[in-house]
């Protein structure tokens, strides 16, 4: 919201600068995000000039040459507006003015220029050209007392705040609630100001005779309050200067005279109003009411927008002349004809209003207002402020026809009251509060003290509520009013206290965090990707024969990815990709990401999908990057598979390998990772097939995915002493020929078996021998805790070991080397 | 001297140990006569079995001849690293020829910045919890005090989730406070926890918004804590982030599940004051919501952006790169 630094000071004058007042506003709650400055860069090249005389430019139909007093000087420029008359006072640039240039789109110096063999020395100025508004269609018209060579500066200037009111604080948007503000910040910080004006709210009973057959009835329990004005003889115009000025300062466009009073006291008292021309309201009454007989309803900006049954309407007991609070009708618009009118304020229910400018996804300022909350008893003194305005405007006697109050709810039933203890607040905020200034602050925001005790050097106070803060409803809040009008900045600072330092961090937390190390360690790059998937994606990275559905979205950032993610897969093939696309000299790619993961299985605890963390690593390449001193290899499984034993030895995690059936999304030569005889991971060359479907240019990629809750669960928390023997290790080299089909794995288990083994390594393996077999080349250590092995022990361990080879895999010994 | 195998071991073990310590040229050559020459020791060793029977000499001799091998290829290498060292001492080194490459990988941003603030918040007595991003309703928003229809909602534009079996009102979370409530419904005060994690908004991205992004909240509970507590406990996080100079000011801000509601900005260079995080004593109507009594328990709470923190940290102004994953990015952030 913006409001002109001028309008306040038309209530209250103070001595410090709008940069301080800024801030003052600001720490206080009431943000001010900008001050926008016009007229800061007008110089004395800037000033009031009045339109003489205009004459066709003799070379051009569209221009004219028009004829300045600037007071001391006649001046002939050449101008293109369509809206010049003689006598008009405007804003005329000399050469030398720092003005905006709207084909530049900035701010440039004007010159002397000839146009069409004519010179020109100025310029008449568009508000654009002044930056004071967007308008750029004509000339901006000044107000008749504008004296000529006077300049601009002093009569237009202004410095505008923008606000950012938070949605608790309807009462800040208007002009009567920052004074307010104001007035009460600047008493409590003892800042000198003078309050010039007031707001007079308690002027509910006017006498008007109702002249006029008219009849309002509300028949809805949304909306409480129903009040109008009917105005005769009103002559339809542009409004004065006064007006508009302010009106554009706080962003809105000025429209005739009616309207723009109508926005002036919306912006000044915070109660939305709506005229209505109560000519084309036939039937002479209005009903505010809840209906479903009209679907679509035509409003003011012309746009047909369709209805529903809860949205709350103004009707002339048949049709819908207004969506309450929302926007007016084309059907009852007030046009240029126009003469009788009907000034409606009204008050509605906050949610509903909410609720229509939602699902018609259309905001007003009147919308803005009403469904933060205006207050039941504004209504009047805002149709008196407007009646006001009017007869001071109007160039016509106006008639005041007659007044109209419904309410639907009893307005006491919305009075409250709340206490206030210098007890609790010493409790909340820390420190003693006196009750002068308690009940200063208060009074000044409008609370109304109803009850007051002291008892030593604690006071209790009961305080009436004013009906514009409905957001007050507990002591805490008034705590807050005291203490954010003393400012936060000025209340203490202590430490906690409390007995415990240190506390143990939860132990998946640190386990995630030893996990990045180990990754970062092994050379890979951290990634976190957004967890929603599109269709493909989804489908082509699903775990195969998974039967969980997939979460999905209701209103995605992107219709596309409209699906959480059950895994890390294509994120990661996405950031290889993409990234060896763009720097194809990179010749070794690792990436990993430590992200949450979702399925649809509920879990129990909280009644929620799972969701638990996923570590995903994709790797490509060479193992590492290349230089003169190094030349390293391609990754392939066995690399992988070693950096994935890295990291689960490093975590302390036992494991082992079974085969993969994931073939839907890994080739064979892929395996399941195991521990304490839990599934926790997969890894593997991801098939060639589901790269090009999730159309990934890469080749030979490897990728492996853990499931971090079960993998964490493994982790065995001590390392424990194992005993070591004083006693040296002998070594042999077994070569052993088998059938393909058997894997290292079953030969270790039995090589193991044996007590004696102390190391086992596989040093060689070669695959193509005949007869559909292979050999295995093992380096075994051997080693007793009680004596030094002699070469008869060692022989005769191995043979048994050999027996056992032979007679469960039909292992044979190829030679010995 | 006796022929045997015994023998020949120690002569094979007296040779490489002293010519393992030999560092001149005279040195090896006279290593070479002693063992090797033709009136060495192994000349002589082979002298001293050739009247044996042929079975016994064939053996020594071939055992012999290991070792004589054996010797020669130790004189070989030797003398070709002395004359390599040689050559090295009296040549050019260039010492600033890059090494093995470094492969070491990264840690993101924003996870580095999550760490380095839970740490910082664990020195200051705080626990470290985790919790759902897929969240329902209730706990996001009703028992926060955030009402349906309320305008505060505009606060946080939420992604909704479609219904996962009966599970109905589904978000994904808009921020981190559904833990408060979660962790004051399973936990007796005293609480002092910090929950990070992610968040989404359904909002547009540009330079300073992303839809998705990660928070740090933070709550205390405890019988005797006030608003100044909470000054000095986020003063001091503030300056254990960005160094002891960092200066911090609070200004009223509301959040409905916080009264009285605050901002904490910092200024700890080039004068200007960056906004932080959100703050406030946790609202009576949030305690009683958890069944805890306000007129005996109250506390503070707090959130703040971590990729905010981490921007102004590390001098980010664009906060699309975080989520860009691109490698120069990412690997700046060792």
């Amino acid at each position: 919201m913006k409001i002109p630094i001028s309008w306040i000071k038309n209530y209250i004058d103070f001595n410090i600068s709008n940069e301080d007042v800024s801030e003052l506003l600001t720490m206080s709650g009431t943000e001010v995000s900008d001050i926008i400055k016009i007229g800061n860069d007008w110089d004395s090249n800037l000033i009031v000039g009045e339109i003489k005389n205009i004459k066709k430019h003799p070379n051009a139909d569209r221009l004219s040459l028009v004829s300045i007093d600037t007071a001391t000087d006649l001046i002939e420029v050449v101008c293109g507006a369509p809206n010049i008359t003689p006598g008009q006072k405007i804003a005329f640039a000399r050469p030398g003015a720092n003005i905006y240039n709207p084909r530049d789109k900035k701010m440039s110096i004007l010159k002397k220029s000839s146009i069409r063999g004519v010179e020109s020395e100025g310029m008449i100025c568009s508000p654009l050209e002044l930056k004071y508004s967007e308008e750029h269609e004509g000339i901006l018209v000044l107000p008749k007392e504008a004296k000529n060579g006077q300049l601009l500066n002093d009569l237009l200037s202004d410095d505008i705040f923008d606000l950012d009111i938070t949605p608790n604080r309807a009462d800040c948007l208007s002009v009567m609630g920052i004074v307010r503000e104001l007035i009460t910040i600047f008493s409590a910080q003892k800042i000198d100001h003078q309050i010039l004006n007031h707001f007079d709210l308690e002027k509910e009973i006017i006498d008007i005779k109702n002249q006029i057959d008219f009849k309002i009835k509300i028949n809805s329990t949304d909306c409480y309050r129903y009040s109008g004005i009917s105005i005769n003889s009103i002559k339809i115009n542009d409004s004065p200067f006064w007006i508009k000025d302010k009106l554009i300062k706080s962003g809105l466009r000025p429209i005739n005279n009616i309207v723009d009073i109508t926005n002036f006291v919306m912006l000044e008292y915070g109660q939305p109003l709506h005229a209505f021309d109560l000519s084309k309201i036939k039937t002479k009454f209005i009903e505010v009411k809840k209906n479903n007989l009209e679907k679509e309803f035509i409003a003011l900006d012309n746009v047909n927008r369709e209805l529903n049954e809860k949205m709350l309407r103004i009707t002339d007991g048949n049709k819908t002349i207004a969506l309450a609070g929302v926007i007016g009708g084309d059907n009852s618009e007030i046009d240029s004809t126009t003469s009788n009118i009907f000034l409606e304020a009204a008050c509605f229910d906050m949610s509903n209003i909410r609720q229509t400018s939602k699902e018609l996804n259309l905001s007003t300022d009147a919308s803005y207002r009403f469904e933060r909350g205006v207050p039941y008893n504004f209504t009047i003194p805002s149709l008196l402020r407007a009646i006001t305005l009017i007869k001071e405007t109007n160039q016509t006697h106006v008639e005041i026809t007659g007044l109209w109050d419904e309410q639907s709810k009893v307005v006491n039933e919305t009075k409250k009251s709340v206490q206030f203890t210098s007890k609790r607040y010493k409790k909340i905020i820390g420190e003693n509060i006196s009750l002068e200034k308690a009940k200063n602050i208060l009074k000044n925001l409008g609370l109304t003290n109803v009850q007051e005790k002291s008892i030593d050097d604690e006071f209790e106070l009961k305080l009436n509520i004013p009906s514009w803060r409905q957001d007050l409803d507990l002591e805490d809040d008034l705590i807050e009013e005291i203490a954010r009008i003393i400012g936060y900045d000025n209340l203490s600072s202590s430490p906690m206290q409390y007995a415990e330092k240190n506390i143990p961090i939860e132990k998946n937390v640190e386990y995630r965090n030893q996990t990045r190390l180990e990754m970062k360690a092994m050379g890979y790059i951290e990634v976190i990707n957004y967890p929603v998937l599109n269709e493909s994606q989804y489908i082509n990275t699903k775990i195969t024969n998974s039967s969980q559905n997939p979460i999905e979205l209701i209103n995605p950032i992107n219709q596309d990815n409209k699906f959480m993610r059950s895994n890390l897969r294509s994120g990661l093939i996405d950031n290889l990709s993409k990234n060896s696309k763009k720097y194809p000299d990179i010749e070794s790619w690792k990436f990993y990401e430590l992200g949450k993961t979702y399925s649809s299985i509920i879990n129990p605890d909280f009644k929620l999908p799972t969701q638990n963390y996923t570590l995903g690593m994709i790797a490509n390449g060479l193992v590492a990057k290349q230089n003169w001193a190094h030349n390293p290899n391609k990754v392939n499984f066995y690399t992988f598979k070693g950096e994935i034993e890295r990291l689960l030895t490093n975590l302390k995690i036992n494991y082992n390998f079974t085969k993969n059936n994931d073939s839907k999304y890994y080739s064979k030569e892929s395996a399941t990772i195991i521990s304490n005889q839990t599934i926790v991971g997969s890894f593997g060359f991801i098939r060639k097939e589901t790269l090009l479907n999730l159309n990934a240019k890469i080749k030979n990629v490897l990728y492996a995915e853990f499931n971090l809750e079960k993998l964490f669960e493994n982790i065995t928390s001590t390392n424990k002493f194992q005993k070591i023997s004083p006693y040296p290790q002998a070594t042999r080299d077994l070569s052993f020929v088998v059938d393909k089909n058997i894997i290292a794995d079953d030969i270790i288990k039995i090589i193991n078996e044996n007590p004696l083994i102390s190391e086992l390594n596989v040093i060689d393996v070669y695959e193509n021998l005949e007869n559909g077999k292979k050999s295995l080349t093992f380096r075994l250590s051997y080693q007793s805790f009680n004596e030094t092995l002699s070469n008869k022990q060692i022989e005769e361990s191995q043979n048994k070991t050999l027996k056992l080879l032979k007679k469960n895999l039909n292992v044979e010994l190829r030679k010995q080397i | 001297m006796n022929a045997n195998k015994t023998y020949l071991e120690k002569l094979k073990l007296e040779a490489s140990n002293t010519i393992e310590n030999l560092l001149s040229a005279e040195d090896i050559e006279t290593w070479r006569i002693n063992y090797l020459g033709r009136k060495g020791k192994i000349s002589e060793f082979f002298q001293s079995f050739k009247d044996m029977k042929s079975e016994e000499r064939n053996e020594l001799g071939s055992l012999a001849n290991n070792v004589k091998n054996f010797l020669e290829e130790l004189y070989d290498n030797k003398s070709k690293s002395l004359n390599k060292s040689d050559i090295q001492e009296s040549d050019f080194f260039d010492y600033s020829l890059p090494g093995t490459p470094n492969s070491a990988g990264s840690i993101h941003p924003t996870n580095q910045m999550m760490q380095e603030i839970c740490i910082a918040f664990n020195k200051l007595g705080f626990n470290i919890y985790e919790g759902p991003e897929i969240e329902s309703e209730k706990y996001a928003f009703d028992k926060l005090n955030i009402p349906t229809n309320h305008p505060a909602r505009d606060i946080w534009d939420t992604i909704w989730v479609k219904d996962v079996g009966d599970i109905k009102s589904l978000v994904l979370r808009p921020h981190t406070s559904p833990m408060q409530i979660r962790i004051m419904e399973n936990n007796e005060p005293p609480i002092r926890v910090i929950i990070p994690g992610k968040c989404y908004r359904y909002e547009a991205t540009d330079n300073t918004h992303e839809w998705h992004f990660h928070q740090i909240e933070g709550l205390v509970i405890d019988k005797n804590i006030n608003f100044s507590n909470m000054k000095s406990t986020l003063f001091e996080f503030a300056r254990i982030i960005f160094g002891e100079e960092t200066k911090a000011r609070f200004r009223c801000d509301f959040f409905p599940f916080v009264e009285p509601g605050a901002e904490m900005s910092i200024n700890f260079k080039e004068n200007t004051w960056l906004e932080l995080m959100g703050a406030g004593m946790v609202h009576p109507k949030v305690l009683k919501n958890v069944g805890l009594d306000p007129n005996i328990y109250s506390g503070f709470a707090f959130g703040l952006g971590i990729e905010r923190a981490a921007m102004i940290k590390y001098g980010i102004n664009n906060i699309r790169d975080f989520y860009a994953n691109d490698y120069q990015f990412l690997k700046q952030f060792k």
